[in-house]
């Protein structure tokens, strides 16, 4: 393997190795932004180490996980150039050392091993392309990690539609998409057919106002990748979406989801969530949705929409009156069960039978044709 | 204007700025590239495009993106009732059709929105388009043609060139990922809530009268706050406008009901209030609050 970092004896030589180093660190960097730093360098080098790290840093870096770990690298490259002028390292092969990994908190650890199954993150960056069709009808449980970004893919397109849907209303519009030749004639005749005006109209978008409320407790672990990208997905898209997540005791998702980077995500939800795949207590979860935000989430046009396989560990003296309620408060109560794409399912778990007078769908979430059938009950 | 006369300009208009946030600007007014600035709410992001306009003496030009956002309300819109008008008016003229088409597609009848506007003003304007990431993808395709050519085709006059390229500063909070042909076009800044010497100077800059045992104590309150993991972390405006309430009180220092009672001034969610009100003690105890006993 050629050495990455050497001695180089002018600026664009300089600059070229760097921005070499820093695309083997995953940086997206094109001949566009090594013009554009030679272009500034050509009209002042920065005074100070610092003023120059944040130059490369203003034009190499497009995102945040870029913007914070940019200064390490800067810093990592210096120190090997440094010590590769000093002499001190030898022409031979060597490589290059990468940072090592930060040691991960054990909760999130604990959530990594969850969502994974044990298997190595690096793997899941990794996608390759698969048909959707290929994909539609496969069981979640059965998921390969290289088709993680597909899943996730098709989850958003879902998800944005249902987001997006047009009514089939017609509403006024102060934007001039399409005329409202109704409208206009009409207000036309009271000046004896003089446009003064036109009117437009356009297709109301309904508003999804929905709330998701899952589960993630041990019995849903084999569902576990798709239940953090159903959720991630659907907060990506929209912002009128509320999610939950349940096994012992309930926590609000909403705000740790809407991170644009999944990275992040899985950080922050080892922290937010400490009892992943533990025990359930369907009822008193929901009972504790209904007392915290039962009356500020719902409205006469809320969906909710429940994943869960109906396992209760718990008591569930509460699940009836709080289905109730939630039935009352909402205009559609949709429950999956992952199970339920079993020809063989039947509701027997005690919960399941208490809920199901109440539930106004009952689907199965198992893959995503499934998953697609939903978007035709909104 | 190079990076110290930036730092001390935007010093004056009482921004406090450090290496990465004034190279950004350096840089972003030098290459003449957008400058795309996230982080949390409330940290400073849209101010800094108002404080550039103030120290570059020229306008602010500001777009507020939302979910619908379309090009007639961000580039160009014909004033239809005024063309109405004006035809009506006209009736009884003997002109013909092409000199009526000349007259109503022209500048008296041409509404110009945001886009358009700062690409025809005589001095390079600034540009603010904020929280785009609430905008639809469509708004970032015709966004992103107009950043790559700074013209404008309006069919029935056709193309406005740019007289001076606009200053841009595009703002996002992150409610959704933004396009790689986006990022890619504008330099990258991320401004996080600020460590505790800078939100204390940022404090004293923007309250001089304050007490400055007071404006100590609300920075280091502020900073162990943000540690609660909260549904909606406060931000740098939600600090000023705690410190500038309390300093307008007269109060010297913090209490325990004094927090209580302002403490709709920094959350605004009903149970980050009731979550940060069950640790207030050891919040107290860690800013170094004197409890009284009851």
């Amino acid at each position: 393997m050629q050495k990455l970092i050497t001695r180089k004896t002018s600026l664009p030589e300089h600059l070229i190795q760097f921005i070499r180093f820093l695309r083997t660190k995953g940086f997206t960097v094109s001949v566009h932004e090594e013009l554009e730093i030679l272009s500034v360098l050509e009209k002042g080098i920065p005074t100070s180490y610092a003023l120059q790290k944040a130059m490369y840093k203003s034009i190499l870096v497009k995102n945040r996980k870029q913007f914070l770990t940019f200064g390490e690298i800067y810093d990592d490259y210096w120190t090997q150039l440094a010590k590769a002028e000093d002499g001190k390292i030898k022409n031979e092969e060597k490589e290059v050392q990468v940072p090592k990994p930060s040691r991960q908190k054990s909760d999130l650890q604990a959530l990594k091993n969850w969502l994974y199954n044990g298997q190595k993150s690096e793997e899941l960056e990794v996608a390759s392309f698969s048909a959707l069709e290929a994909i539609s009808k496969q069981d979640f449980s059965s998921f390969k990690t290289n088709e993680h970004q597909d899943l996730i893919d098709i989850i958003r397109l879902i998800a944005k539609k249902l987001s997006n849907k047009k009514s089939r209303r017609n509403i006024r519009s102060y934007s001039n998409k399409t005329i409202d030749i109704k409208n206009t004639i009409r207000k036309a005749m009271r000046n004896g057919l003089d446009i003064h005006r036109f009117h437009y109209k356009e297709k109301q978008i309904k508003k999804l106002n929905l709330v998701l409320i899952c589960d993630v407790s041990r019995s849903m672990e084999l569902y576990s990748k798709f239940l953090i990208e159903f959720m991630y997905g659907f907060n990506q898209v929209s912002l009128n979406i509320k999610t939950f997540a349940f096994s012992t005791r309930l926590v609000s998702l909403t705000s740790t989801l809407s991170d644009g980077n999944f990275d992040n995500v899985l950080t922050n939800l080892a922290d937010q969530v400490p009892y992943w795949s533990s025990g359930t207590r369907i009822g008193e979860s929901l009972s504790q949705f209904k007392t915290n935000y039962g009356d500020k989430l719902l409205n006469n046009k809320s969906i909710i929409l429940i994943l869960s396989d109906g396992w209760d560990t718990g008591n569930t003296d509460e699940i009836e009156s709080t289905m109730k309620y939630l039935q009352r408060k909402s205009s559609q109560l949709i429950w999956m069960n992952p199970l339920a794409g079993n020809p063989d399912y039947k509701v027997e778990t005690k919960a399941m039978k208490l809920a199901m007078p109440y539930i106004d769908v009952f689907t199965s979430a198992h893959n995503l044709e499934s998953l697609k059938g939903i978007v035709r009950l909104f | 204007m190079d990076i110290q006369q930036i730092k001390e300009k935007f010093s004056k208009q009482s921004y406090i700025t450090d290496d990465a946030i004034s190279m950004s600007i350096h840089l972003s007014i030098l290459l003449q590239k957008p400058l795309l600035i996230e982080g949390p709410a409330g940290v400073g992001k849209t101010e800094i495009a108002k404080v550039m306009a103030q120290v570059m003496d020229t306008n602010l030009i500001r777009l507020q993106c939302y979910e619908g956002l379309d090009a007639n309300h961000a580039i160009y819109e014909w004033n239809y009732q005024k063309q109405l008008l004006f035809l009506k008016m006209q009736e009884n003229e003997n002109m013909t059709l092409k000199e009526k088409e000349a007259n109503i597609f022209s500048d008296d009848f041409l509404m110009k929105r945001p886009l358009l506007q700062s690409i025809m003003q005589e001095k390079a304007p600034v540009l603010l388009i904020d929280e785009i990431d609430r905008a639809d993808e469509e708004f970032e395709s015709f966004f992103l043609e107009l950043l790559s050519d700074w013209q404008i085709t309006i069919p029935e006059i056709g193309t406005q060139k740019a007289k001076n390229i606009p200053h841009v500063i595009i703002t996002g909070n992150r409610t959704r990922e933004l396009s790689e042909a986006l990022r890619r076009r504008c330099l990258y800044l991320w401004i996080d809530y600020p460590d505790f010497e800078k939100e204390l100077s940022i404090v004293l800059s923007k309250n001089p009268t304050i007490n400055k045992k007071l404006a100590n104590q609300i920075c280091l309150f502020m900073k162990e706050v943000r540690q609660l993991k909260l549904e909606k972390n406060p931000g740098i405006a939600e600090t000023l406008d705690w410190a500038t309430a309390l300093s307008s009180m007269h109060i010297e220092h913090l209490d325990k009901e004094i927090v209580e009672s302002t403490l709709g001034v920094i959350l605004k969610d009903w149970q980050d209030i009731r979550t940060s009100q069950d640790s207030l003690a050891e919040l107290f105890e860690r800013v170094g609050v004197k409890q009284k006993l009851a």
